[in-house]
């Protein structure tokens, strides 16, 4: 690629305010229209023709109404990170409750070490704008989905810190929303719903930020094409 | 011409050129200069965002075409951007008309 078209389209690319998917398709048509206007007039002439490169990024920004669909990626982002930060209180019950019953969380908190890792440094580098971020996106989905089984079935280190969990309800350790049920119908029932929400809800949250990220849509149905004249 | 001149009626100009067949973003620069004489050479950039925008709002749909050598995205019409085409026509017609009345000037 021309070197003056390969810094127009940097150009344009920093200043491009949307979706990531959208970025590509946009980047790919003005380098498109950039190399056949080059061929017939020059590459001078070509960015001449095509116009400011701040201009041409700031037409396509999304309007005000369209703005937040643009920055889905960026919103999953942030909630994800949100979601996160709030479910520490939850995290931290789990923890205490399984020292009191004398777990260790070491494994549990080493196998869940990497999903958290991957999620926090996806969001952060998709509200840098960084593609990798995007990149991260399925490998998280992956590992908080194999996650999510794994508690759902009982298994794995999450269902250790299950284990412990109920065996502190059951011990009477944390016996909030118990009253006129006995600590083990208490505790199984508290486990279940942990058990159920997280799974669920850690699923949803990652197929959600997964498919806002990657721009994932239905795909319409289309009609035949006729062929360019 | 003023760019500024074309501004409200991009979106016309755009759906017409189309009209006539599917084309990629170079292919309907070049009718829009062609067919209007050179009178409309706006700056090539600001035709993206505008098919962009019809896309969107359901006139116009797309397609990369990977059949040449260089993978272009194509766009066509579709029924409601064929409506949209045949409302702005007449929404135009009405508009020049009026223009020429009230500046005393004949159109041909």
């Amino acid at each position: 690629m021309p070197d003056g078209v390969d810094r127009y389209l940097d150009q344009v690319a920093a200043l491009l305010r949307v979706h990531p998917r959208r970025r590509g398709r946009v980047l790919d048509e003005l380098a498109a229209h950039l190399y056949e206007s080059a061929e017939v007039h020059g590459e001078d002439e070509a960015l001449r023709r095509i116009g400011d490169p701040a201009a041409v990024a700031r037409a396509f920004a999304p309007r005000r109404r369209d703005r937040l669909w643009e920055e889905r990626d960026r919103l999953a982002a942030a909630s994800m990170l949100l979601a996160m930060l709030l479910s520490l209180p939850m995290a931290a019950d789990l923890v205490a409750l399984n020292d009191r019953v004398g777990h260790s969380i070491r494994w549990p908190a080493l196998a869940l070490a990497p999903s958290a890792l991957v999620a926090v440094a996806s969001c952060v580098l998709v509200l840098a704008r960084r593609p990798l971020g995007a990149r991260l996106a399925l490998p998280l989905a992956v590992l908080v989905g194999s996650t999510a089984v794994a508690t759902l079935l009982g298994a794995g280190p999450t269902g250790d810190l299950l284990n412990g969990y109920q065996q502190g309800i059951r011990h009477g350790y944390e016996t909030a929303g118990c009253s006129g049920r006995t600590l083990a119908a208490c505790a199984s029932d508290h486990t279940g719903e942990v058990r159920l929400n997280f799974s669920l809800g850690a699923l949803a949250l990652a197929l959600g930020y997964l498919a806002a990220v990657t721009g994932w849509v239905p795909r319409r149905p289309r009609g035949r094409r006729a062929h360019v004249a | 011409m003023k760019p500024d001149l074309l501004k409200g009626h991009l979106d016309l100009l755009l759906l017409a050129v189309l009209a006539e067949a599917p084309a990629h973003g170079y292919l309907v620069i070049d009718r829009l200069r062609q067919a209007s004489g050179g009178t409309f050479d706006l700056p090539e950039g600001t035709v993206y965002p505008a098919l962009h925008r019809l896309e969107r709002a359901g006139l116009l749909d797309s397609s990369w075409d990977e059949a040449s050598a260089r993978r272009r995205r194509v766009y066509d019409l579709t029924a409601r951007g064929r409506a949209a085409l045949a409302e702005r026509r007449a929404e135009w017609r009405g508009f020049a008309a009026a223009v020429g009345r009230v500046a005393g000037v004949g159109l041909a």
